[in-house]
Formats: structure tokens, sequence, C-alpha cells
């Protein structure tokens, strides 16, 4: 019998895929998604950065120059809401979309519909964040933790937020259970649990936090809800509410949040500094140790948030010691990935730059942090431009570092073109520089006593706050040096072979061609 | 994929879609999310902040039918039985099972190469009606097959 080149009709859906809008709106690709995701993340990491950029403009100088303070809260909480929830967790999403699939020889999302549908609530919910401008009385100035009882008196733009959060919270959901059950069920044969790449893994706890805490963030938002329009009183004194509840309900979502947002970062600077010092990664299984213990803990230290709020010694040395201990299993992953570059034969592409930088200053705001996990000290900097420092040494410097280096690593394999290292290398250093010139200052300025979420202040402050502005616009004017290397990558360049990188060994390298095919691993590679 | 090889009249090949989870493993799993979400749902209901709970419990059960589709898929698989002179091409899909039938004498395998990404398409068919197999294949695996299931035809 001979083999013959026969058609049918009935499986047209599988080799052709739609052009144009439509494929885009209805596309079950992870490839398609994943992109979807990251062009989204970007879009609304440029609106958060112009909203700082703002902060930045009325800061450069004391008194006030160019908004209202009120005006000037609602760009902070918004550049907040906006960076957390529209830029870095659907950023990773990307990644995870892009590459969970590739890294553990998929074929694609285990729930292909769900996957575009977690995708397209995200358009309407930034939508509404950024309508929230517009309405009467503004967009909500309440800070993006939407403390109460301030939440709960402001106007219209607070219940676009909320309804922007649900949403987006709804996306969140969908996306981790697509996660879960995609690295449980789809692995290929032979990729046992302790074999998987560790950005698969920490995706996979990741996705487990988000599960875990993401109902606590639609409850107290809801709580916030009622108590605006349907005469709850959860959080409100006058009617028998506590508004410290909010906080403790906040921040119980808020800091696993925070490392929802830092450990996919740990699991991509996990395969790029392998595969740049050429030798495998230092303790692989205590990696995922250190980042199961790591989520662990992140459930019992949000009240870190609070020292000030009022508690009893004894919960203050409870979640001050149990903070401190964080820093063990981090302390675990730094030492491995020092480990792992000890004796390698390194090279210093950008994507092995960035996470050496993410390494450098990610590790200064874990330190930060530290100093800020003892209660007495906590007292002294609470909400001063100390923990504005901190906590951005550890979102820009590690999270989005992480991600402009996974972005890097992997854009060969997503175009199938080269980027211009020139490119890639002047982002990297003008990003280094500027964010160092922005954000290293706060910590003086925190430490003389400078609160944040001001519009005005004294004249002391006024050397470095012009020196953080200036810095500010520079680390935003490098962002369009990214923008540019991407958009160069995408037109064309040197063609990327099958695995650029000497010492890159996860299956998109091993087994598939640059561009990867936009069906992948129909039938699952077996690992050895 | 497993292969039954009795006899030179008879052939029977089953291929199990890939589930790299044991239904324990995957129970094991399950039940510890849902033990956490439910336990910091109650723990904050107990506090006051109660609404919580229900939005803890639809997740819980978007989670559990995602965990349940996966269940009903992992038993899915496609067997090609050769028995006498009937060739019965079976699909197990999410516990239904459809079943074809074909007369040994007139059936032919089909390769093809237009499947997503190059990958090659099998398909059995006869008297106009056609089905595709070997969904669960890797292509090597799809061409050994075919070959063995031409061998066989042919030789009857």
């Amino acid at each position: 019998m001979e083999a013959v080149h026969g058609h049918d009709h009935a499986h047209d859906h599988d080799h052709h895929h739609p052009t144009g809008v439509t494929r885009w709106l209805t596309t079950t690709n992870h490839k398609d998604i994943g992109t979807m995701y990251l062009w989204f993340s970007f879009a609304m990491f440029i609106s958060g950065g112009l909203l700082a950029l703002g902060i930045r403009a009325e800061l450069f100088q004391p008194g006030l120059q160019l908004w209202r303070p009120e005006f000037f809260n609602q760009l902070t909480t918004m550049h907040g809401l906006m960076m957390v929830f529209g830029a870095i967790m659907p950023a990773f999403v990307g990644f995870a979309n892009w590459q969970i699939p590739l890294m553990i020889g998929a074929s694609d999302m285990a729930f292909a519909r769900m996957n575009n549908f977690s995708f397209w609530l995200l358009p309407p919910a930034a939508l509404l964040l950024m309508a929230s401008f517009l309405v009467p009385g503004g967009a909500t100035g309440a800070g993006w933790t939407l403390y109460a009882p301030l939440s709960v008196q402001q106007g219209m733009g607070m219940d676009l937020a909320i309804f922007a959060i649900h949403i987006m919270g709804a996306s969140s959901i969908m996306g981790s259970i697509n996660i879960i059950t995609t690295i449980l069920n789809m692995r290929a044969p032979g990729m046992t649990l302790m074999k998987m790449p560790l950005f698969v893994w920490t995706w996979l706890i990741t996705a487990y936090l988000l599960i875990a805490v993401m109902p606590v963030l639609a409850g107290a938002v809801t709580m916030l809800l009622t108590d605006r329009h349907f005469g709850t009183n959860f959080f409100n004194a006058a009617g028998g509410g506590d508004p410290v509840l909010y906080q403790h309900v906040f921040w119980f979502f808020g800091h696993p949040e925070v490392y929802i947002m830092i450990l996919p970062a740990f699991g991509i600077v996990s395969q790029i500094i392998p595969a740049f010092a050429r030798k495998p990664l230092f303790g692989y299984s205590s990696m995922v140790y250190a980042t199961a213990s790591i989520a662990i803990l992140s459930f019992i230290v949000w009240a870190h948030h609070m020292f000030v709020t009022g508690m009893p010694a004894a919960g203050q040395l409870f979640f001050m010691y149990a903070t401190m201990l964080i820093a063990v299993p981090t302390g675990v992953k730094v030492f491995n990935w020092v480990a792992t570059m000890w004796k390698g034969s390194m090279t210093f592409e950008t994507p092995m730059l960035f996470s050496v930088g993410f390494l450098f200053v990610f590790t200064m705001g874990g330190f930060t942090g530290l100093i800020l996990a003892v209660t007495p000290v906590d007292i002294q900097l609470q909400d001063t431009y100390y923990v504005v420092a901190h906590f951005h040494y550890v979102l820009v410097a590690g999270s989005l570092f992480a991600l402009f280096a996974g972005t890097y690593f992997w854009l060969p394999k997503w175009t199938g073109n080269m980027y211009s290292e020139t490119l890639g290398k002047l982002h990297f250093w003008c990003s280094m520089i500027f964010f160092n010139i922005t954000f290293f200052v706060m910590h003086f300025l925190g430490l003389a006593g400078m609160p944040r979420r001001i519009p005005d202040y004294s004249q002391q402050f006024a050397d470095f706050n012009m020196i953080a502005s200036i810095g500010a616009f520079g680390f935003g004017l490098s962002q369009l040096i990214f923008l540019a290397a991407v958009v160069k990558c995408i037109r064309g360049g040197e063609k990327a072979p099958a695995n650029p990188w000497e010492g890159a060994d996860t299956l998109e390298w091993t087994h598939l061609p640059s561009p990867a095919p936009y069906h992948s691993f129909e039938t699952p590679p077996v690992v050895k | 994929m497993e292969r039954v090889d009795e006899f030179a009249t008879s052939y029977h090949l089953v291929a199990r879609r890939n589930d790299s989870m044991s239904p324990r493993g995957r129970r094991v799993f399950l039940l510890s999310i849902l033990g956490v979400s439910l336990a910091v749902a109650v723990f904050w209901s107990v506090q006051g902040a109660w609404y919580i709970l229900p939005f803890a419990l639809i997740e819980m059960a978007v989670l559990f039918a995602a965990f349940k589709i996966v269940e009903w898929h992992a038993g899915d698989y496609e067997s090609v039985s050769i028995d006498g002179d009937r060739v019965l091409v079976e699909r197990h899909d999410r516990g239904r099972t459809t079943r074809h039938s074909f007369d040994r004498h007139w059936a032919q395998v089909i390769v093809s190469h237009e499947g997503p990404g190059g990958r090659c398409d099998l398909r059995m068919r006869s008297h106009g009606r056609e089905v595709r197999f070997g969904e669960f294949l890797t292509d090597q695996q799809r061409l050994q097959v075919a070959d063995e299931l031409r061998r066989r035809l042919k030789n009857y």
C-alpha cells in the first residue's frame, strides 16, 4: 500500500489557522496567547510608567508644580495597580503560556479555550482602570492597597477599580488552574516532577499560591463594595466595623502576592544563569525546596506590613522572626546562583547581564526587606521612601529585570531571529544605571523621614528628589531601547539556530527549531 | 503504545493519551490545594470576613471541574484491531467509545504529511469512509504502525 497525499477537510482546522484580527480574538494557541499577554503587559508597563513619570515630574522640586494633591494620589494609586495587576503579573503569565508547554513537551495548555478567555478578560479590566480617571471624582487615590476607611469614602473611580480587580482576579485564577493542570498532567514521558525545568517548578508553586489567595482579595474588595453601597459595616468603625481587619485581609493576600511576582522571576534566572555559565544549576533540589519554603512562609508573615497599627509584643515578635526566616530559603537561592557561576565558562550576553544585574540589585532589595522586618526599625521607616526604595528594588530590579532577561533569552526561539546585542546591552546598562539613580537615593530620603504618597516635601529632601526624578525619566526612556530591540528582532535580523545558547538544555532548545513551530510537540518527546 | 500480536491473522494495538500524573497523585494534589483554600477561607470567615468563603467555594468548584475533566480524558485511548476479515478502529474519548469497522480486504492505510507542523497523519479508509487515528503516537510510531498494518492487510 502506498503513501497517499490525501486531503481531509474534516481536519482542516488542524492545518490552518485564522489570520488577522480573528486570529488574535479566537486563538487557542498557547504561543499566540502568550504573545498577547506579553504585549498587553508591555502596554500596561508603559501606561503605568507614564503615571510614574507624572509622579516624579511633580516631585522634581518641592512645592506643588503640576498636579492637585488629589490627582497626585490618583497617580500613585493607579501606578501601583497597573504595574502589579496589569504589567508584572500578566507578563509572567505570558511567559508561562509561551514556555511551559515548550519546556514540558506539551502541545498546548490543558484548557486552551479557557486560556483565551483568561487573556481577553484583561483588556476590559485595564480599560475600566484607565477610564476611572474620567469619572466624577477621578480614579481612586487610596493607594494600591485600597485601605479602608479611605476606600469606603471615595468616589465612583473606586467602584471601577474594584470591578477591574475582580475581573483581573478571575483571569488570574483561570490562568492558574490552566497552568497547574498543564504541568501536572501534560509533562512528556520521563519528565518526572524533579526533572522539570526550574521555571516550570516556580510557576507550579506560584499558581498554587494564586489559587490560595485570590479569593481573599476578591472577598476583601467585595466587602469594600458592600460597605460603600449596600449598608454593611465590615470596615466602617462608625457602624461597628474594623478598618484594621481590612489591612489584615488585604495583606494576607498581599504578601503572597509579592512572591507571586518574584517566584517566576527566580525561575527565569535559574534557566539563564546555568545556560551562560555552561554548568548545570547548582543544587536543583534545594532550589525547588527553597521555592516551596518561601511560598509556605509567605502565608505567615502578612502583619509585618502592619506593625504600626498596634499589636501585642508576641505578635510583633512572631511576624518579625517569621519574616526574617524567609531570608534563609532566599539565601539558599542566591548562594546556588552564585555557586552555579563559580568556575563556570561564563559569557555575558544580554540575558546573562540582566540576570547578574538581577542578582546584585534584587539581593539589595532583599537586605532592605530584612532591615524592614525588624519591628522597631520598621516603626521608624513605615510609610517612608525607604519602603518605596525597598519594594522597587525587589519588583523592578527583581521581577522586571528577570522579565527583560527572559525576553532576550527566549526571543530567538519566539521569533526565529537573534536580537541586536548592541541594543540589548545598551538597554541593560541604561536601565541598571538609571534604576539605581532613581531608587538608591530613596533609601536616604526614607531614612531622613520623607513620607511616601505626598506631592510636596520639605526643602531638605530637594536634592535627592531631583536626582530620583532625573533617574526616573532616564529609566523611562531606556525602555524605548527595549521596544526598539524587540521590534527589530521581530522584523528580521540574523537567523537564530535551534539553540543559540551553548548551555541551554531544556526541550524548547534541544527538540524544536527556531522559531518554534505554530504547533509544537503534537506528540510528546521522550525525556531520558 | 501497547501491542498484542497473538496470531498471524490477529493484531491489536492500543495507544493511550500521555498522562503524566497518576490518579492518586492528582487526588492528593487536588485535596491539598482545596484543603489550603478552604482553611484560609474558614479562618477569615471566623474573623468576620466571611465574603471570602463564597469566592473560595466558587474557585474550588472550578478547580474541581478542571481536574474532573482531566480525569475523564486521562482514560482516552485509540485502538486498532485486526481480527479475521474485520479491521476495527476504536476511539475512547471522555468515557465514550466510538467504533469503526472496515472490511480487511478493502481497508487502506493512508499516510499523509499534512498534519500541523508537518507531522504525518494516519487514516484508515474504505468505501468512501475515512477515520483518522494515531493521535497519541509520535510521527515515527505512526509510520511504524502504518507499515505494520499495510503488511498485515496485504498478506491476508
